[in-house]
């Protein structure tokens, strides 16, 4: 589809959501760019970040999003965005709680290490079999070895917790 | 909340220079938080604003009591220009953001009008979570295109009766046919300010009568409340890389 001054809100959307099976939806404008003097072209292989910024340019701003109305991915090309879902599977909460400890493990301040370990008390309790154990073990190690602000008082408690759940799986 | 691996790139050939960072979020309340929302302003050495973002994540799941990281920088790249140095040292980032659950309640189910001229209605006002209020559903048939599709104005009126701005509502529409097979669907939100409202107004594209005889259009709403509020600065190191 060809973009030009000229075009219609609606007509996009509605290609949009006919070709691709994508909700949009344009909000205020950008800035004091000008509508005119632009063009450019929808295809298939767009990607979502350069179909937003291409309307960008044209001082608007379009979102898209699927069905759930969760925003697609800015790395998804238009072809593949139908096929995008934010699905949860039984790990997510367990998987989010490993990449905050991965996020916050170099920490240097101690409210954070009290943090790190609820963190910790949390993805003990969400682990459901041994490699999750594992995992935990391993990043627990990795923390009392690199962050000198997480003692070995608080690496026994954890690891006590951690004992404790071993058992129980 | 607090801010992790924040790191500047030395400027490419083009001068941009890339930052990027994790920010978690610990989720203190009783809540999943479905919704974060915020800004990120960065400043040079001057204290002056030299670039800045939105942070609207709405594919964010961060149960009660978990914690949970996004990304809140995207693909924001900074100029050499901006600072003196022509380097990322001396910038400086504000970062506020707002967590939100949500509340989804099941508006109801209303009828495909069987001609032109026909109207049908979900008549009930329905409470969205204390904080808004659906006030009933209409659907007006009007006259097949000329395309042979059906030409419906559907309406759903939201208010915000709380003293608190409402983020996000969110109407999904589900049109279903006789068998309950579902046959397309259309989902819009808006932010809804406190005490004021909001018409949804979903359309559907190329709805064919037949296909929709004795359909029906299945309704539900969300909003997004607010949980919390968190906000910090902090200043990038360079990027091993």
């Amino acid at each position: 589809m060809h973009i030009d001054a000229n075009f219609s809100e609606e007509i996009v959307k509605k290609y949009l959501k006919a070709t691709y099976g994508i909700e949009s939806k344009f909000t205020s404008g950008v800035g004091n760019k000008k509508l005119t003097h632009f063009n450019f072209t929808i295809v298939d292989k767009m990607l979502i970040a350069d179909l937003t910024e291409s309307f960008k340019r044209c001082g608007l701003n379009i979102k898209l999003f699927n069905s759930e109305g969760i925003s697609i991915p800015i790395h998804y090309c238009l072809v593949d965005a139908k096929d995008f879902k934010n699905d949860r599977n039984k790990d997510h909460d367990f998987n989010q709680l490993i990449s905050s400890l991965d996020s916050i493990s170099s920490s240097s301040d101690y409210s954070d290490v009290e943090w790190i370990k609820r963190i910790f008390s949390r993805s003990i309790k969400k682990a459901r079999n041994t490699d999750q154990i594992d995992m935990i073990e391993n990043i627990l190690g990795l923390i009392f070895k690199n962050n000198d602000k997480f003692l070995e008082s608080d690496y026994n408690e954890v690891l006590e917790k951690l004992k404790t759940k071993q058992l129980i799986i | 909340m607090k801010i992790n691996n924040f790191k500047y790139e030395n400027p490419d050939k083009d001068g941009d220079i890339r930052i990027e960072g994790e920010v978690t979020i610990e989720n203190n309340s009783d809540f999943d938080i479905e919704l974060v929302k915020g800004s990120v302003i960065i400043v040079n050495e001057n204290n002056v604003t030299v670039a800045g973002t939105n942070i609207d994540d709405d594919g964010v799941f961060i149960a009660a009591k978990d914690s949970g990281d996004i990304d809140p920088f995207g693909w924001m790249n900074l100029y050499k220009q901006h600072f003196e140095s022509g380097t990322g040292s001396d910038a400086k980032a504000y970062i506020s953001v707002t967590t939100y659950r949500r509340e989804f309640v099941k508006i109801g189910s209303l009828d495909v009008p069987a001609k032109a001229g026909d109207l049908t209605e979900i008549k009930k006002v329905v409470s969205l979570g204390g904080a808004a209020e659906c006030i009933g559903v209409s659907c007006l048939r009007k006259k097949d295109t000329d395309e042979g599709e059906m030409d419906l104005s559907i309406q759903a009126g939201i208010r915000n009766t709380s003293d608190d701005y409402i983020a996000r509502a969110q109407v999904t529409v589900k049109a279903m046919d006789q068998r309950d097979a579902q046959v397309d669907d259309n989902v819009d939100y808006e932010a809804i300010p406190a005490k004021s409202g909001h018409t949804f107004q979903p359309s559907f594209w190329g709805l064919k009568p037949g296909k929709m005889k004795n359909g029906s259009f299945s309704i539900t709403a969300s909003v997004f409340l607010p949980v919390e509020s968190f906000s910090l600065e902090a200043e990038p190191t360079l990027s091993d890389d």
